[in-house]
């Protein structure tokens, strides 16, 4: 039965700018499962939000809706949809806004927590979970008002592999229910077993796309061994236990972990590991955290030491953006630190981007802001370049330029721990650290094994 | 057990309900913060001791109040030289209690965001207001945590960008326009893109669909 269909649909934002969305034609019947692929910018999110009922921009075409259609949608970032502080309250916000009576709603609201395999007290306060507990209560907070389509932007970045099992064991039984599911994911493989339908967006148009072989957490790619040893120790990590003041340990380092010059590190876990926080803390700037015993360039971590020598890439790093173009952006870092301007330029031209230097970066896509941001700390030349989970949410055209980015650093001395919740089978990397149940530690059998492999 | 029973009943006639107890919060916390503005000199120890009791209360329930005297104390090292240029030495008492009525006025609305759910607040909002006015008032107090956090992180990425933004280069005024350029400028374009996304995320689970919406039952246990 079908429930939307888009018709000849045209879209773009602005009269100037060619359309994203050309005459575009998509039908989705009950219990389908339909993903859609494409490069970054390539419109997937408008077309989500067209199929939503939400686009504020106007388009051109016709949506057919069943009139019994009701709409769910979870965007990429889950903490830009909480609208309450607790569990029960998040989920019973559609609830209040359908004028369901006060003593039905808790049945509702547990059944739609236990439809998403979420068994947490609806008392437990949103901030607690992890990106991925949160992106099932997102998925709840819709199901509760029982949904015939749910669309879901990108689960596959935002998760962990255990969260990319959970999810898929819940939307198996969504679409046996009858729901529709429409996915946008660069990696439409993790959810292969459900899919009925891959598309694949590109230039406006949707196209049958080519099924991958699934990428697992095992695929690791380890640089043959080079011994470093010899070379400047950039961070030293002594057995500790890493907790927040007045908190319960997070994780427990038993063994000595060091970083050298020119190496590349990833440190890999589970959501809510406590990856960034350690990152944070080698930056030295995470907050209410206990003295321990790590060392960045021979000193204790502190905001402000270490001046050009250390960068820090964040998560979501299009927030740190805020020049008027790209290379003025790119040149903010050198003024300050009183470095050659012509950094700029040249690391623009190395990166092919020598076209957007005059470009308004709050205006380019989400990959290439990310790329930008990153371009602003390479161009400083660092020392010691910390990036958390630098390869969320890119297409494999911006992934390919990050891995070029940070294998010359490397080829330079720049020594790079940067964060995953899986391993990097498209960069080599010198060793895996892991955060797993609790323990932080070295994968030197993974190293060891792909070294003889 | 009769005896038991009776007992039982006797707790709850004096026991008043969350939303009964968030909108006393809410009063008096109205009236606390006019109360820092309109109070004679003379009567602002009362107010302190009254506030001071809100501080107790708040740091019991493990609440941080070091925000806000951070917050306090720059106000104070930024109004006092002002005061001493344009009143000069003579008018400096006077400079120190318009701080302290500004801190007063501000203490409450932190013991109530403290204290109080914000989903609690919107239903207690929504006796006199419009449900969307309501809605937004306690999307805005929930939001605030979560900004602060995001500016505390985007401070601290700017620094490490070199920014002239550290507590020692903000003695200097003139690198105040760096911390709006690259701080404050930043957070406000989150901010705008994140009510943008709040927006349609409410609006996508049926925001105004009902002019009266009902409210998630604050103790679920009592029913």
């Amino acid at each position: 039965m079908k429930i939307i269909a888009l018709e000849g649909i045209h879209f773009g934002y602005g009269s100037h700018q060619s359309e994203i969305l050309d005459d575009l034609n998509l039908v989705i019947n009950r219990g389908e499962c339909h993903c859609i692929n494409g490069a970054t910018g390539s419109g997937k999110s408008s077309l989500l939000h067209i199929l939503a009922g939400e686009q504020c921009r106007p388009y051109e075409g016709d949506v057919y809706r069943a009139p019994s259609l009701l709409v769910g949608l979870v965007m990429q970032d889950p903490n830009a949809q909480v609208l309450r502080q607790s569990v029960g309250a998040e989920i019973a916000f559609a609830l209040e806004n359908l004028g369901i009576a006060a003593d039905l709603m808790v049945e509702k609201v547990q059944q739609s927590l236990r439809r998403v395999g979420l068994y947490t007290s609806l008392d437990t306060p949103v901030e607690v979970l992890s990106l991925g507990q949160k992106y099932r209560l997102m998925m709840a907070a819709q199901l509760v008002f029982n949904p015939s389509l749910l669309l879901l932007d990108e689960p596959w970045a935002q998760l962990d592999d255990n969260g990319v099992k959970e999810l898929n064991g819940v939307l198996k039984a969504l679409l046996e229910d009858g729901v529709a599911i429409v996915m946008v994911e660069h990696n439409p493989s993790a959810f292969a077993d459900l899919v009925d339908y891959l598309w694949l967006l590109e230039g406006g148009k949707l196209r049958a796309g080519q099924r991958q072989q699934a990428q697992t957490a095992d695929l690791v790619n380890i640089r043959p061994s080079s011994k470093p040893r010899h070379r400047e120790c950039l961070v030293n990590i002594a057995p500790h236990q890493f907790r927040f003041i007045d908190q319960e340990p997070l994780f427990e380092c038993e063994q000595e972990l060091s970083l050298h010059r020119g190496e590349i590190v990833a440190l890999v876990g589970d959501n809510g590991a406590g990856k960034s926080s350690l990152l944070k803390t080698l930056a030295g700037i995470q907050a209410n955290i206990t003295n321990l015993p790590i060392t960045v360039m021979a000193k204790r971590p502190q905001l402000g030491i270490y001046g050009s020598d250390l960068g820090l890439l964040m998560q979501r790093p299009n927030r740190q953006l805020f020049e008027q173009t790209v290379l003025t952006e790119l040149q903010f870092s050198l003024k300050r630190f009183k470095l050659p301007l012509a950094r700029a330029e040249q690391i623009l031209t190395e990166l092919d981007l020598l076209k957007l230097a005059d470009s308004s970066p709050h205006k380019l896509s989400y990959g290439q802001q990310h790329i930008i941001a990153l371009a602003s700390l390479v161009c400083l030349q660092p020392k010691l370049l910390l990036l958390d989970d630098p390869f969320a949410g890119l297409d494999k055209y911006h992934v390919a330029k990050v891995v070029q980015i940070l294998l010359q650093l490397s080829a330079q001395g720049c020594g790079i721990l940067l964060t995953s919740h899986r391993g990097l089978p498209f960069l080599a990397v010198d060793r895996y650290w892991f955060i797993e149940n609790g323990h932080l530690g070295d994968g030197a059998q993974i190293t060891e094994q792909a070294n003889v492999g | 057990m009769l005896v038991n029973g009776r007992k039982a009943n006797k707790v709850a006639v004096f026991r008043i309900s969350a939303t009964q107890y968030c909108a006393f919060a809410l009063l008096l916390s109205l009236v606390l913060s006019s109360g820092a503005f309109f109070l004679p000199n003379s009567a602002l120890g009362w107010l302190i001791l009254v506030d001071a009791l809100l501080v107790i209360h708040g740091v019991y329930l493990k609440n941080k109040i070091s925000a806000l005297l951070r917050l306090g104390v720059a106000q104070l090292a930024l109004t006092l030289p002002l005061y001493y240029l344009i009143h000069g030495e003579g008018q400096m008492l006077e400079g120190v209690i318009v701080v302290l009525r500004v801190f007063l006025a501000l203490l409450p609305g932190w013991w109530l965001s403290a204290t109080q759910k914000p989903e609690r607040i919107g239903e207690v909002l929504s006796w006199g207001l419009p449900a969307k006015w309501a809605f937004v008032i306690a999307a805005s107090i929930g939001l605030l945590p979560y900004m602060l956090q995001e500016t505390k992180e985007i401070y601290a990425i700017q620094c490490l960008r070199g920014a002239n933004i550290t507590p020692k280069a903000l003695r200097n005024p003139k690198n105040w326009p760096e911390l709006i350029y690259c701080v404050v400028l930043p957070v406000l374009i989150q901010l705008l893109k994140l009510s943008k996304q709040m927006a349609k995320a409410a609006k996508l689970r049926h925001f105004g669909s009902v002019s009266k919406p009902t409210h998630w039952p604050a103790k679920r246990e009592e029913e």
